[in-house]
């Protein structure tokens, strides 16, 4: 048994033989995707870090740490700090309800859910002002109770969930789909409340899945521009976030700073992703270990 | 414990899957529903555990009615058609979930959850694969397992969904003498169903057949 | 979310009498203007008040601000680029007095600017005046005046030299429609036609404003561009005003009248000259003759009978641009 994992493991570590196509083939299908890979992402992500760097590291940082960028990476953070678990508890009801239930109007919930894929984010942006602008529905009310929800925080919060929250619920839905309701049903039946079912079976079971979700989520709140841009009233230190004041920078001709702040904005994501291939790595491994573990016993 | 169905009906959108089973096992009884692919086999297992309400008839356990007690108070043990284990755990971590989930008065210590894990393990003959996760395990030892864990719990009633579905393999011909001696030695109520006359070699052979129809 | 809205409304409503806080909506290329601009005025307020004034700053399309400043951005003052966006502020949301543009002296205009031509370092097609720009063989870099707000200027301030000179609609349509045959590439904004001329170094001269012609040549380096000012061109009056209803409601009445205000002191007008805006004051202007020289100035409703006729006559579909632009000709 120890021999047969082992001889396996080392077969792995070749071009699997069952593939039948012919050699030439499987290179230049790699060659193109790395190809591709090079083209539009590796590059461009040198680009920025070197336009960034072009006048030197103490420009770079001076351009961080200047008050309205600062604030900028601040709001932007808040806003993700906000959107994202919003977004969580209302990806996973929702991809709850719809593949545990059966209900009237599943469909158009999940077509709604699709919305915010559909149209464009400007129009998203332009749904809010026109409920909550002082020509809009709620305006008037809002002014007379003097509550400010665009072209202020609240309103980059509500355009941030608005276009992000098809994210985790997406990611969820054809996951919990496929795994069916049995291993909810089997942890009723060993006795288990809801409460525990869902913290023990359901979410460890969709884990990798919502984490996907979540790191795109998280992706899309930290980029969003259009959606934002509208309700933002892109007052400086106040209600610009992270991508509104790259493009007001490069706008002003201000390559490097500009820059410096999409360094950032695209360190945030790298970061995000060495963290998740961090986790799938340690999960892979723990796997591993218990398999070589069992295979030693037998 | 024992089980009694009365006048049960169920219908899925237009489609009547059981209409007016009445049916009642004594204690103590090993009782194999039989019948074609499709003729309700899963779903009257489903209404007894509670996991599938009733469009009409009555559940007795043991004389009363449990038509509306929640799975979770019904003391049924199930192994479902494919063992539906908890694919994030360790094999040890399934058989004892039944344990960990319990109020906390009536959960047993961790020391107590190992020696009762462990136990249920060699019943099945699986003590070592404890550390494994589901899916490096064959389907007849998943099936095993599924039997351990719902046995660990120690409930009243045990139902076995299509328990030799998976007679090809050598490892659920082996499981077939261990449920019904488990079951036995256990004294549980013992329910299962398959598609199928089993193919006898005897050892677990029911006491009695059910044999439904399709409608 | 409602918590989060009340901490923030209640963060802005409770500030101590010490100090007062304006909005400045304003469009694109006045960022440095005022920035130095809001300086200079906390330092006086502070000085002639003892107040303390914190000044914010919202840039945008002006079009783009105004519809904002309708739709709840509680701007205490906007300095736009037309007055055509400001009316709106009356005439949709009645944020404003009809007659605003007469509170202030010069149309409410404290600086103006003008379309200048901007060639090479040392003028190698010797372009002196807009009529080199027709001649054969000349690339002219301007965005396409369908889609951008500054290129109208551009073709309003051509077709009024033309028209001035050969003095005829006709002969001035003849003019336009050859002078636009030179340009190589229209692109949609402002900002594409910078990129065009100055970082890809395509064509000869590029129309711009003069204020933005001085950043350009700041960020791109000095000695790499000439600036001609033409024979004639077109008069921009960037107006400001108190936005009233905010104010009122602000309490920032009195601070915002004396913001504006001091944009027509020396000092204000100074830093508008320093900025690259022709300042009104005349003494101020005589300081900077040297940067700004003489030219003659026409404005759009003299020439053209106000925007919305020139807009309706030129630049509409079916207009005279549709029909002297065929691309690719
Ligand atoms: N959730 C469901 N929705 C619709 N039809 C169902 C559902 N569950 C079972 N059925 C139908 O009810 C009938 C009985 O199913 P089942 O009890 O699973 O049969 P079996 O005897 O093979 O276990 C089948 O025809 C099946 O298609
Ligand atoms: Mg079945």
């Amino acid at each position: 048994m120890a021999g047969n994992v082992s001889t396996l493991g080392r077969r792995t570590t070749r071009i699997n033989h069952a593939v039948t196509e012919p050699l030439w083939v499987q290179l230049s299908l790699i060659t193109v995707a790395l190809v591709f890979l090079a083209l539009f992402l590796v590059v461009p992500l040198v680009a920025v870090f070197k336009e960034a760097f072009s006048k030197g590291a103490e420009v770079y940082f001076a351009s961080l740490v200047e008050p309205d960028a600062w604030h900028a990476i601040k709001l932007t953070l808040l806003a993700a700090a906000i959107s994202v678990p919003l977004n969580v508890i209302f990806g996973v009801s929702a991809a709850w309800a719809i593949t545990k239930f059966r209900f009237r109007g599943k469909q158009a919930l999940i077509t709604l859910i699709d919305l915010p894929f559909a149209v464009s984010p400007v129009v998203a942006g332009l749904i809010y002002v026109l409920l909550f602008g002082a020509q809009g529905w709620l305006g008037p009310w809002l002014a007379d109770n003097d509550l400010k929800i665009i072209f202020a925080v609240p309103g980059i919060v509500l355009a941030t969930i608005f276009v992000t929250f098809p994210f985790v619920a997406r990611e969820l839905i054809p996951l919990m789909e496929e795994q069916g309701t049995s291993y909810e049903e089997a942890s009723l039946t060993l006795g288990a409340s809801g409460w525990q079912t869902f913290w023990r079976v359901t979410i460890p079971s969709i884990k990798w899945g919502l984490l996907y979700g979540i790191i795109l989520c998280n992706a899309r709140a930290m980029g969003e521009f259009g959606a934002v841009s509208v309700v933002s009233g892109h007052i400086r230190g106040q209600t610009n976030t992270l991508p509104l004041h790259i493009e007001i920078l490069y706008n002003e001709y201000q390559f490097a700073a500009s820059f410096a702040a999409a360094s950032i904005l695209a360190g945030l994501a790298l970061v995000t992703l060495v963290v998740k291939s961090l986790l799938e790595w340690q999960h892979t491994r723990d796997r591993e270990k218990a398999a070589r573990a069992a295979a030693q016993q037998s | 414990m024992s089980i009694e169905v009365k006048n049960i009906e169920k219908q899925f959108g237009q489609f009547k899957a059981l209409d007016n089973v009445s049916l009642s096992f004594p204690t103590g009884e090993l009782v194999a529903l039989l019948g074609p692919s499709g003729c309700g086999k899963t779903t009257l297992l489903r209404i007894i555990a509670g996991l599938e309400n009733p469009d009409g008839g009555v559940v007795h356990f043991h004389g009363e009615d449990a038509t509306h007690v929640h799975v979770r108070q019904r003391q049924v043990g199930f192994v479902f058609q494919h063992y539906a284990l908890f694919r994030h755990m360790t094999v040890f971590d399934n058989v004892a979930f039944g344990l960990t989930v319990r109020p906390r008065g009536k959960r047993p210590g961790k020391k107590e959850i190992a020696e009762r894990v462990h136990e249920l393990l060699r019943l099945v003959q699986l003590d070592w694969l404890a550390d494994r996760y589901p899916d490096q395990l064959s389907g007849g030892q998943r099936q095993r397992i599924a039997l351990a864990r719902a046995l660990a719990v120690e409930p009243k009633v045990l139902l076995l969904d299509e328990p030799f579905w998976c007679t090809r393999c050598q490892s659920a011909q082996r499981s077939a003498p261990l449920v019904a001696s488990s079951s036995r030695r256990a004294a549980y109520h013992f329910n299962f169903c398959y598609s199928r006359p089993g193919r006898g070699d005897g050892s677990c052979r029911p006491d009695r057949g059910v044999e439904q129809r399709q409608n | 979310m409602l918590a989060l809205t009340l901490g923030l409304s209640v963060s802005t409503v409770s500030l101590a009498q010490s100090e007062v806080k304006l909005l400045n909506v304003s469009y694109d290329p006045t960022r440095e203007l005022y920035t130095e601009f809001n300086k200079a005025f906390a330092d006086h307020w502070q000085k002639t008040e003892k107040q303390k004034v914190t000044i914010s700053q919202s840039h945008g399309g002006s079009g783009k601000q105004a519809r904002s400043v309708i739709d709840g951005l509680a701007a205490d003052v906007v300095t736009l680029a037309l007055a055509y966006d400001i009316d709106a502020l009356y005439e949709e949301a009645k944020l404003i007095p009809e007659n605003w543009q007469s509170r202030l002296p010069n149309n409410s205009a404290p600086y103006t600017s003008t379309i200048v031509l901007v060639v090479r370092k040392g003028n190698p097609k010797n372009i002196k005046d807009w009529d080199d720009l027709v001649k054969p063989g000349v690339q002219v870099i301007t965005p396409n005046p369908k889609t951008s707000g500054g290129a109208r200027w551009n073709y309003l301030a051509a077709w009024a030299f033309a028209k001035k000179k050969y003095g005829s609609d006709e002969k001035a349509r003849e003019f336009v429609a050859q002078l636009y045959k030179n340009v190589p590439v229209l692109d949609s904004g402002a900002r594409g036609s910078t990129t065009t001329f100055a970082q890809r170094e395509i064509g000869d001269v590029f129309l711009s404003w003069e204020n933005e012609a001085f950043l350009i040549e700041k960020e791109f380096g000095a000695g790499k561009f000439d600036i001609v000012v033409p024979s004639l061109s077109i008069l921009a009056e960037p107006p400001v005003t108190v936005v009233d209803k905010n104010v009122e409601k602000n309490g920032t009445r009195k601070v915002a009248e004396a913001y504006l205000k001091f944009l027509y002191s020396k000092e204000g007008q100074e830093i508008a000259g320093k900025n690259f805006y022709r300042p009104r004051d005349p003494e101020v202007a005589a300081k900077y003759a040297k940067v700004f020289p003489q030219v003659e100035l026409i404005t759009i409703d003299a020439e053209f009978g106000g925007w919305q006729k020139a807009q309706k006559e030129h630049f509409n579909d079916g207009g005279v641009f549709d029909a002297i632009y065929k691309p690719g000709t």
